[in-house]
């Protein structure tokens, strides 16, 4: 709790720290709903495979799209980031003579993150619904939430996977970045991936992203119970059943090799 | 007196090649840092490790620390296993660097210190005395609200050893602490080590250095490194042989 709470108040007063990045943040939510609330005006639900009978338009489909990339980022990024940022600016050795060890370390930064990113996207609903209407009255909160939890469970081995490349080796997030690219514009974040050939279909079916966003629009915006999106549930747990285990051996030996070459305190 | 750091026959060397073409490298190429390295520094002695740079001494201090793993030998610390209990001796041991980077810029003293101390497992009443009582002792009392980026070279480097002290740890590693102070700061610096860190309170210092002066005036005994090996251990005195280059 003590390591948790030193990242909370480390990452609390940086933020505050700049006025005009705060300030850039919700600025960048408010015109993030904008854009989407726009896009769903032009586009309404008219997009070739986007279900004409569906309860929801085109707005609220990116809407959770790009809500939920947001999260997926964070489970991509945030604990590479947590080693790398300390690692190039320095402190990470500061860090790691504490009696807090590596593990704790990555995951209390990447709480951390989860819990900013949580917040702006809380903001982000409510601006999409207070502002420009966005219909979410039929969520089934519950639903959605298992959905959510699973989906960051399936998606943060990918993640935890790079911060062991991180520790083991040097900070390099080049990889993240095609990830997340390849998986938002392939898993469903701006368009249904009905729309896609059959191959890239069948890619797209590999990531948890696909299978998360398709439960948690069901469960978000047609109030689907869990039953009805138990395919893309199984998924996610068995995602999420093989990728933790595998994860966490990878990285428990990534702190012992880069002990022993001693590229943690690389910078 | 007991023994309190034990350093037994360690050996390292690091790859050539780092990042991922050491995993592909199969030459196998390590530049060597230390061979058959011994010393033990026993409860409240200040211990020098004095040699060039790249002689190993910020090695054999990382190794003390847990930062690194040694290849060959061990290192206990009070008792424990620095591999096998890490986080017992990092619990153990208050580490201080040189490195004006291993703070937070923009955040201020005392909310890098709270950082630092919440890592420690410190509680929050304790660690606010602490803070208080060590930011008075090392002058930095009046510092507290500032960013740490706007504290001057010597404020940065008693900054870091307050750090250093939080957790109130038996042993304090200091590497190179006086590198970038000015002559009065470095001698007021020397001072707060011997009198009161090492004879006030009774804690183990290991201190690396390549100024001999400063080696004179503040260890007991001195192990001199050279080509990744302890030449000569014992008393500092005018007769400890040492590498031609070693500031006098």
């Amino acid at each position: 709790m003590h390591s948790l709470r030193a990242f909370l108040g480390r990452d609390l007063a940086y933020q505050f720290s700049s006025k005009t990045g705060l300030l850039g943040q919700l600025f960048a939510v408010l015109m993030g709903s904008t854009m989407l609330f726009y896009l769903g005006k032009t586009f309404g639900s008219a997009v070739p495979g986007f279900g004409l009978q569906a309860r929801y338009g085109y707005f609220e489909f990116a809407l959770i799209g790009v809500i939920f990339a947001r999260f997926q980022a964070v489970a991509l990024g945030s604990f590479s980031a947590a080693v790398a940022r300390d690692q190039t600016s320095g402190t990470l050795e500061s860090i790691l003579v504490t009696t807090t060890g590596i593990p704790s370390m990555v995951v209390g930064a990447s709480l951390s993150a989860f819990l900013f990113t949580a917040l702006q996207n809380v903001l982000f609903l409510i601006v999409a619904a207070a502002i420009f209407g966005a219909n979410l009255q039929h969520a089934n909160v519950l639903s959605a939430l298992l959905v959510f939890v699973l989906a960051i469970f399936a998606i943060s081995p990918i993640g935890i996977g790079f911060a062991a490349s991180a520790i083991a080796f040097r900070p390099g997030v080049s990889g993240i970045s095609a990830v997340s690219t390849l998986t938002n514009v392939l898993g469903g974040v701006y368009f249904p991936i009905s729309v896609l050939p059959l191959p890239l279909k069948a890619i797209a079916l590999v990531f948890p992203l696909t299978h998360a966003l398709n439960g948690l629009r069901a469960t978000l915006l047609e109030g689907a119970g869990v039953h009805a999106v138990l395919g893309d549930v199984a998924v996610l747990a068995l995602m999420a059943a093989v990728g933790l285990p595998v994860s966490i051996a990878l990285f428990r030996s990534a702190i012992v090799h880069a002990l022993k070459i001693g590229s943690l305190t690389y910078y | 007196m007991p023994i309190c750091v034990e350093v037994h026959r360690v050996a390292k060397s690091y790859p050539i090649r780092r990042g991922w073409a050491e995993l592909f490298a199969r030459d196998g190429k390590r530049t060597t840092a230390l061979t058959d390295v011994s010393f033990s520094v026993a409860a409240g002695e200040c211990f020098g490790l004095v040699g060039l740079n790249g002689a190993g001494k910020t090695t054999v201090l990382k190794l003390v620390s847990t930062l690194l793993r040694p290849d060959a030998g061990s290192v206990t610390v009070m008792g424990r296993d620095a591999v096998a209990d890490a986080a017992g001796v990092r619990g153990c041991v208050g580490f201080c660097s040189a490195n004006d980077r291993s703070f937070y810029g923009r955040l201020s003293v005392v909310e890098n210190l709270k950082f630092f101390g919440r890592l420690q497992q410190i509680s929050e009443f304790v660690l606010a005395a602490r803070i208080g009582l060590l930011c008075d002792k090392l002058a930095l009392g009046d510092r507290l609200s500032l960013p740490f980026e706007a504290l001057s070279t010597g404020q940065k480097q008693r900054l870091a050893l307050v750090r250093a002290l939080l957790n109130d740890p038996p042993v304090v590693v200091l590497d190179e602490p006086t590198r970038a102070l000015d002559p009065i700061a470095a001698t007021r610096f020397r001072m707060f080590v011997k009198d009161e860190l090492v004879r006030a309170e009774g804690k183990t210092v290991l201190l690396a250095t390549n100024l001999l002066d400063e080696a004179r005036t503040v260890c007991d005994r001195v192990a001199v490194l050279h080509d990744h090996r302890i030449i000569s251990l014992g008393p500092p005195s005018e007769s400890m042989p040492l590498p031609v280059t070693c500031t006098p």
